[in-house]
């Protein structure tokens, strides 16, 4: 539960699992979807060098709308850092999403990346774009009018917090 | 005392009795029962007089475990009793300790609750008085069972027929019965008694290690036990070799990168698998977790088409603490594995086969339960894919999810290995563990690494066949689908499994008898407080026992709508005047439905039905019932869904029947 503009908003999150064979399990969470999480780990190559075809999956089975945030994770190991920020950010940019370094581990960003993800969605439903009344969104008004946003798929190569296969 | 030897033939049973009540000094006092007649009910009176007891106590007695060590189990029913002059039998005293403090009810955590105190938790909030009143009148019939076990298997659906509650069926599987199905050198000369056994019933846990063993096709057919000593002993020196290898490997750094992801991936696993039960717990060092870890690098290194998936840890951590040995139980995973690893391949296919199935049984169980479902977008049942990857088991506490398993693994028709139980793909056979090494001669890539990025390749979005989408249905489905792909190799398997199924169906026909009307038949069913409060009145379409009390509203539009929630929508109780019209396709055979596990779709069912109210009660939407599911995890009821579960096979069958008998296939065999 988070607040916006003096606005309560509950945040839906699930933690999907980033093995191959869970492909077909994961595309399901992307539908109802208001926003995502894409996580790499930084320490990782390969878990960047797979992120095109994460996205591609993302925005083949979910809304056009979706907001995508993507995040480099474990910040914390400086030393053992494989993927620049700065390549990151290029990618972020290129690919039109919002980019931000964390660590589970120390929880650096960790809420801001979340509540930076639900801002975002809260300002698309205000300019608009999500149809609050189509559930479909993943956006659903509770009750005394506040809004409510769910399903933050989060996947990719990085560990995200929460953990758990299926 | 002349048999002393023989429970059964015992005529006295030496008890000592230790009473406890909280701080103060324990109280202590002998007596002798007459084993042959002393029911659970009886011994309660019999203490509460000797110690003049005027309140609710527990009762439990010492037995060892597979450890040697001294351990105390509840002692809750006739079973008990059983079991526990069984376990005194070539003690001088049976030792008793009696609690003044009734048994936890608010325990936290479901992974550390013992079996056997699981006639604690499925009471509930019942008193215990009542419950004991129950389960005397259960018990004597399953006394009457135990003490001829092993006879006739007539004698034992009679006692189904007798025992109108319907949730006793049978003992245990005990030693002393395990061994009637065995010849004087240990050939299994009765498999599918063995195996009816085992479904009605399960196995007692210091016997699980043994018969596992026979339920995952660990050993090739006709065995002499003689026999299957010699061969585990050599797999077991098989496996050993095998783990070596990798891990001088492993210790020398000598690994491919790749090789170094999936070690980790095993570890990060390995390190959050069932670490609250008493087995795992503790220190990441903990020889058990580490033996887990072993076990499954070793697999995933040698079977690189399979290579390591979330969930394996989960599907071996419960066959590691029963064959508490790891090289044994390796050798079981193999066997399980020969049937599972489809639900770890990228192709998806068994997986997807399962979810149409489920949505398939579901529809013709419970045609307004499937209409709420689509009507919520749910009837993909995604959010049962844990069940079906994992065949049930995070479902329950690990001791109760081994009753379970048991029990599914039971009615699944055996499937011995030819030869012998392969430890290896073939592919690893030929190349061997060089492959895997850095110092490979290979210029390019090893073998195995090569197999990896196909396994990944498979699986890309660009090149992967689709999967079942959400949109995906059972429109598609039709029943030729499942003539189509049976080649002669499942064909055999499906006359196999034909044979057993039959004589589960004999047995436990009577029992399904309760359900009134035939699979196909679609009916709206009745509410289900009418089910809860009479037994013996017949019941409606779904026998089931919800979870939650519902009282008559779940089913009649709620009053007063006043949140926007319902505004965009029609109240679900509204599909209750919804014509189902649509016919769904046929149930496929017991050798395609489920993938050939047709017991695990019976055992999500009877998970879903039994929320099944409580879902409808409180609108959830798709989001609410992955999430009540999710919350659900390690406490759901195994009795009551094992016993839902069976019903529906129970029912599944005579619907095959039926199918069989319509197409004048000749009838029964």
């Amino acid at each position: 539960m988070i607040t916006i503009d003096g606005k309560q908003i509950k945040l839906q999150i699930w933690d999907t699992a980033g093995q191959e064979s869970f492909r077909s399990i994961t595309r399901s969470y992307y539908r109802g979807a208001a926003g995502a999480l894409l996580v790499y780990d930084i320490t990782r190559r390969d878990t960047f060098n797979h992120l095109t075809t994460w996205l591609e999956d993302a925005r083949q089975h979910s809304s056009s709308n979706m907001v995508i945030m993507l995040i480099g994770n474990k910040s914390d190991l400086e030393a053992r850092r494989d993927v620049k920020k700065e390549e990151g950010e290029a990618f972020a940019r290129e690919h039109g999403l919002v980019f931000m370094e964390t660590s589970a581990k120390t929880a650096a960003n960790v809420e801001e990346a979340f509540i930076n993800t639900a801002k975002e969605i809260y300002q698309k439903i205000q300019d608009g774009v999500f149809d609050i009344n189509n559930e479909a969104n993943g956006i659903k008004i509770g009750p005394q009018h506040s809004t409510s946003s769910q399903g933050l798929p989060s996947g990719g190569g990085g560990a995200t917090p929460g953990g758990g296969c299926c | 005392m002349a048999a002393f030897y023989g429970v059964n033939n015992k005529e006295v049973v030496r008890i000592k009795v230790k009473k406890c009540d909280g701080m103060i000094q324990p109280e202590y006092k002998k007596l002798c029962v007459d084993p042959q007649i002393t029911s659970f009910d009886m011994l309660q009176r019999l203490l509460a007089k000797a110690f003049n007891i005027q309140q609710d106590f527990t009762i439990s007695y010492l037995a060892r475990d597979d450890f040697g060590r001294e351990v105390y189990l509840s002692l809750l029913s006739d079973w008990d009793i059983d079991a526990a002059f069984l376990s005194a039998h070539m003690e001088p005293y049976l030792r008793l300790k009696v609690d003044l403090k009734p048994f936890e009810d608010t325990l936290e955590d479901w992974d550390v609750v013992p079996t056997e105190e699981y006639n604690s938790q499925t009471t509930g909030t019942k008193s215990l008085s009542s419950t004991f009143l129950d389960k005397s009148l259960l018990g004597s019939i399953t006394g009457t069972i135990s003490s001829q076990v092993g006879k006739t298997m007539s004698q034992v659906s009679k006692a189904i027929e007798d025992n109108r509650y319907g949730n006793a069926t049978k003992t245990m599987m005990t030693d002393a019965e395990f061994h009637n199905f065995l010849d004087s050198v240990g050939h299994l000369v009765q498999p599918q008694q063995f195996r009816l056994s085992v479904y009605q019933g399960g196995i007692e846990p210091s016997l699980r290690k043994v018969a596992w063993r026979h339920l995952l096709n660990v050993y090739p057919e006709g065995f002499s036990g003689k026999e299957r000593f010699e061969y585990l002993k050599r797999k077991v020196n098989e496996y050993r070799r095998i783990c070596d290898e990798w891990r001088d490997l492993y210790a020398n750094g000598e690994f491919a990168e790749e090789i170094k992801v999936v070690i980790n991936m095993v570890k990060k696993d390995v390190l959050r698998t069932d670490r609250l039960h008493p087995y795992f717990e503790g220190s990441d060092d903990n020889q058990n977790v580490i033996s887990l870890f072993n076990l499954l690098v070793t697999y995933a290194l040698t079977h690189p088409e399979v290579s390591y998936c979330q969930g394996m840890s989960d599907i071996a951590s419960p066959i590691l603490v029963v064959q508490n040995d790891e090289a044994h139980a390796y050798v079981c995973f193999c066997g399980i594995m020969r049937r599972l690893r489809g639900n770890f391949s990228c192709d998806g296919v068994a997986m997807t086969t399962k979810f149409q199935h489920l949505s398939l049984f579901l529809q013709h169980q419970d045609p307004v339960f499937h209409a709420y479902m689509k009507e919520h977008q749910a009837d993909d049942l995604f959010f049962c894919y844990r069940w079906l990857l994992l065949e049930m088991k995070r479902e329950f506490p690990l001791d109760n999810a081994m009753y379970m398993l048991e029990v599914m693994w039971s009615s699944i028709a055996p499937d011995p290995p030819q030869d012998e139980l392969p430890l290896v793909d073939p592919i690893y056979a030929e190349c061997g563990m060089k492959a895997l090494s850095m110092a490979s001669p290979s210029p390019t890539t090893s073998v195995y690494i090569q197999l990896l990025s196909q396994r990944r390749r498979r699986s890309a979005p660009s090149s992967a066949k689709p999967v079942a989408t959400p949109c995906d249905d059972m429109k598609t489905l039709n029943p030729d689908d499942f003539v189509e792909i049976r080649d002669d190799s499942t064909a055999v398997l499906q006359e196999k499994s034909v044979i057993i199924d039959r004589s589960l169906e004999c047995s436990i026909e009577d029992k399904t008898n309760d359900i009134a009307q035939p699979l196909a038949d679609l009916q709206i069913n009745e509410s289900s407080a009418e089910i809860e409060t009479s037994h013996a009145q017949r019941p409606s379409l779904i026998p089931v026992q919800r979870v939650y009390d519902c009282d008559s509203s779940a089913t009649s539009p709620p009053s007063g709508l006043n949140s926007c929630e319902e505004a965009t929508e029609s109240p679900p109780s509204s599909i209750e005047f919804v014509k189902v019209t649509e016919k769904p396709a046929l149930l496929p055979p017991p050798s395609e439905f489920g993938a050939r596990n047709p017991f695990l779709i019976c055992l999500s069912l009877a998970l879903l039905l039994l929320h099944r109210d409580h879902i409808i009660h409180n609108h959830m939407d798709y989001n609410e019932l992955a999430m009540h599911f999710d919350k659900m995890v390690r406490k759901q009821n195994v009795y009551r869904v094992v016993q839902q579960a069976q019903s529906l096979y129970g029912g599944y069958l005579k619907y095959q029947q039926g199918l069989l008998d319509r197409q004048g296939g000749g009838g029964k065999v």
